[in-house]
């Protein structure tokens, strides 16, 4: 009988003493990585302005298609954004300025003098049109729900480093399998569609795009047409976190494998790179169009 | 152990005996083709891979540890424990000269075979099918990872049959234990939609634990928390169901 | 406590949540024995037959086996043990082979041979690959002895075994524990509620009523002391504990 209860004894302590060595572990923070996550989302999309510089690339197999560099500063309290691109397209490459102060958007081309400018009439819609995330807490709350819902499980993939001084880290990498199927179905077939886009392969239609002043047509990225066994087969997350929950610095990553219609095999890679900085100290930098070359575009045009 | 052994393989000859377990088994191994309709649809129709060969055993692993394994388990365990309690077979299994520990031990260890070799079939029965799928040529690939995979789902089902078992001795007869069983499946499932934060002290949050194995970088930390968390839940519902077990009036 | 006793019940009490239960059940089963455990139905027989058997625990008392407690030592208390309790349970939806063969192979040291040997010994060899679920009562009941047989025990515990039989089986049986008794050289500890079938092949005598051992000793010295036949004994016996509550036409209704 003593033997019996000893046994008993023993398994319930070693088992409940497993059961706190796992909350120890860390289980309850199973969706940590995830949490601070989403809170640092919430945070940084919360500052009034920042500063960013991001390069954005697509590789074909390996041989990078297009590659977009440059810097952003953005403030809402201003409604300001003023910023720099490169775009480059294998050899051809393009230089790039942006502003949008006082309701004007204004780009200027890295080959030319002109500021081409745009005055949004409804300005004050649009800005109101950006912010589709209503602002009504209880409907947050329940966005978040859902979202956490279909997270579901994948929280466990979500890894958080410990950093110096209250800085964290978040890694996600999912590979293969572990992308949810409906997922991967329903991304492989938004890719397909975009990438037989028709406008992106007619290079006609990108002649007349004088209307910002850049010519596009040279920037022709040649991305494949993929037709058969798309597949969404790599997603990644890396996010540095500051101690005040901004995301400093970010890389996305998404590979998509697929056969174009000539049976070649493709693995398309597209990538984000963001660093921000400069939080709620950012003003956007601004252009004094007087005495300058500029030219008037119509507004509704930059909507296409 | 050479008692516990004999009485492990008298489990298994009464399982294997039944009828049901034969077309139980005949169903799992059927499973995994009734997924290909779907996938070649999908690729040859639509152009997407959706599930690739060498993914597709995985997904079979995804659904089946989510719903067709579980309910295998319960019917098992409701039908080892609460089955022989109600129709007083118990009676000549335990007045036999083999203690009541190695007894239970043995139930649970013919329910972890068993759960092991659905598994086995589940996995081998995949693979076969991911072979007939148009991009076949790679299906091979990753074969190594899937099997891991596989292994690793094992853990969060044995934690079930322990909780599928503790369940059943509660009940005299083996369809209110499976009704109860899958009830409170569904509802810990459900909880935890609900409240994500709480559940993760639920063994059945870890029920997919295994992707957690894919990918090439393992997660230590959050395997070591989980595994953790599955082992102590698994001893918890195996020493008390012991003790209910073990005390148990037939 | 007799040395050569190889069932010795010490001070059993067992109280069910019915208040119906055993108390203060103290008997011994020597070697050679075949002791009859009789009492009404519901008097407590099972319940003294499954604390023997290890199937419910006691609140108090003891239960040896060939020395060893019931309770503690399980497996040695029981090695030399054959079981069946009310009614032979089986699974259905195997052979009697098969069944025998699960109970066979709790006892790592029995030759496979032994299977034939009980299902010759209890007459079912000719059925012996039907699935039990076509069994009848009967053929159930032996192959339940069958059962309890085959790790060649040395003490039978029999509960209620002629339950449900017919006559003739109910004159197999009694001539099979008669066989088993004189030439394997079985004790026996089995219960009836009717003492007439089992009266001619007891030695040692136990009534027990209402929970309690109301008389308890040899066969002959019973039947000595009362000075009529074992049955009129036992009737007289149970109605004079009821205070004549009860008549003989009750008792009558029981037999069925």
């Amino acid at each position: 009988m003593k033997k019996k209860l000893a046994m008993v004894g023993a398994g319930l302590t070693i088992g409940s003493a497993l059961l706190v060595t796992s909350a120890f572990a860390d289980i309850g923070g199973a969706g940590g990585g995830y949490e601070a996550y989403k809170t640092a989302v919430k945070t940084t999309t919360a500052a009034s302005n920042a500063t960013q510089h991001y390069v954005l690339s697509v590789k074909d197999n390996g041989q990078e298609l297009l590659n977009v560099n440059g810097t952003l500063k953005e403030s809402k309290a201003a409604r300001g954004v003023s910023g720099n691109a490169e775009i480059a397209t294998g050899a051809a490459s393009e230089q790039l300025e942006f502003y949008h102060q006082d309701g004007t958007t204004i780009f200027k081309s890295g080959s030319s003098d002109t500021y081409n400018v745009a005055t949004e009439t409804d300005e004050s819609n649009r800005a109101e049109g950006h912010d589709w995330g209503p602002e009504d807490p209880a409907v947050q709350q329940g966005l978040e729900k859902l979202v956490d819902a279909l997270v579901g499980n994948l929280k466990n993939n979500v890894n958080l480093s410990g950093g110096t001084g209250g800085a964290q880290a978040v890694d996600m990498t999912l590979k293969g399998s572990q992308i949810p199927a409906t997922f991967n179905v329903i991304g492989s077939l938004v890719v397909k569609e975009a990438l037989n886009a028709e406008n992106l392969h007619q290079d006609s239609g990108m002649k007349d795009t004088g209307v910002v002043g850049i010519d596009l047509s040279r920037l022709d990225a040649k991305l494949p047409r993929l037709t058969q066994d798309v597949n969404i087969d790599e997603v990644s997350l890396h996010a540095e976190i500051d101690a005040n929950h901004f995301i400093v610095h970010q890389i996305v990553e998404l590979a998509v494998t697929g056969k174009d219609e000539a049976g070649a095999a493709h693995r398309l890679t597209v990538s984000a790179d963001i660093d921000t900085w400069d939080v709620n100290a950012t003003t956007p930098d601004t252009v004094d169009l007087a005495g300058k070359k500029t030219n008037k575009i119509e507004a509704d045009k930059l909507q296409d | 152990m050479e008692l516990l052994k004999r009485t492990t393989v008298n489990e298994l000859a009464k399982l294997y005996a039944r009828k049901k377990t034969i077309w139980l088994l005949a169903v799992a191994l059927i499973l995994p083709f009734a997924g290909l309709p779907a996938v070649r649809q999908l690729q040859d129709g639509l152009g997407v891979a959706g599930v690739a060969s060498d993914q597709y055993a995985v997904t079979i692993l995804n659904v089946m540890t989510l719903f067709v394994l579980p309910l295998l388990i319960f019917m098992t365990a409701s039908d080892m424990v609460s089955g022989e309690i109600g129709d007083k077979t118990i009676r000549s299994v335990l007045s036999r000269p083999v203690n009541r520990s190695k007894i239970y031990a043995a139930k649970l260890f013919a329910l972890f075979v068993h759960t092991a070799g659905l598994l086995l079939l589940v996995f081998v029965a995949s693979e076969a099918a991911a072979f007939m799928l148009p991009d076949a040529g790679k299906a091979a690939g990753g074969l190594a990872e899937t099997a891991v995979a596989y292994a690793a789902s094992a853990l969060p089902l044995f934690v079930l049959c322990t909780a599928a078992a503790w369940v059943a001795l509660g009940f005299k007869n083996a369809s209110g234990a499976l009704t109860v069983c899958i009830l409170l499946y569904a509802a810990a499932k459900g909880l935890a939609l609900v409240f994500p934060d709480y559940m993760v002290f639920s063994p059945v949050t870890y029920m997919n634990w295994h992707q957690l194995w894919l990918g090439g970088s393992l997660p230590a930390g959050r395997l070591f928390a989980i595994f953790s968390l599955l082992l102590g839940c698994g001893m918890v519902f195996y020493t008390t169901g012991y003790y209910v077990f073990d005390k148990k009036e037939v | 406590m007799s040395e050569a006793a190889v069932l010795d019940i010490q001070g059993l009490t067992k109280r069910y949540r019915n208040n119906r239960g055993v108390s203060e059940v103290t008997l011994q089963v020597n070697r050679g024995d075949v002791y009859g455990f009789f009492g009404p139905n519901g008097a407590g027989k099972s319940t003294v037959m499954k604390i023997a058997a290890g199937l419910v625990r006691a609140d108090r008392g003891s239960v040896r086996l060939f020395g060893a407690d019931v309770a503690e030592d399980y497996e040695r208390a029981m090695r030399r043990v054959g079981v069946l309790i009310e009614k032979a349970e089986a699974f259905e939806y195997m052979s009697a082979y098969k069944n025998l063969e699960l109970a066979a192979r709790l006892y790592p040291e029995l030759p496979r041979t032994r299977i034939d040997e009980v299902l010759e010994l209890t007459g079912l060899s000719a059925s012996k690959r039907e699935k039990v679920g076509h069994f009848s009562l009967g053929m159930k009941q032996r192959l339940g002895i069958a059962s309890a047989l085959i790790g060649r025990p040395e003490l039978l515990i029999l509960d209620e075994p002629t339950n449900g039989l017919d006559i003739e089986a109910t004159v197999d049986l009694r001539e099979l524990i008669g066989r088993l008794a004189s030439e394997e050289r079985i004790t026996f500890f089995l219960s009836s509620h009717l003492i007439s079938e089992m009266e001619s092949i007891c030695n040692r005598i136990g009534i027990i009523q209402e929970g309690r051992i109301i008389r308890e000793g040899s066969l002959t010295s019973l039947k000595q002391a009362s000075g009529q036949s074992l049955e009129s004994y036992y009737i007289s016996q149970i109605r004079s504990e009821r205070g004549g509550e009860t008549n003989g036409t009750a008792q009558a209704d029981d037999r069925q």
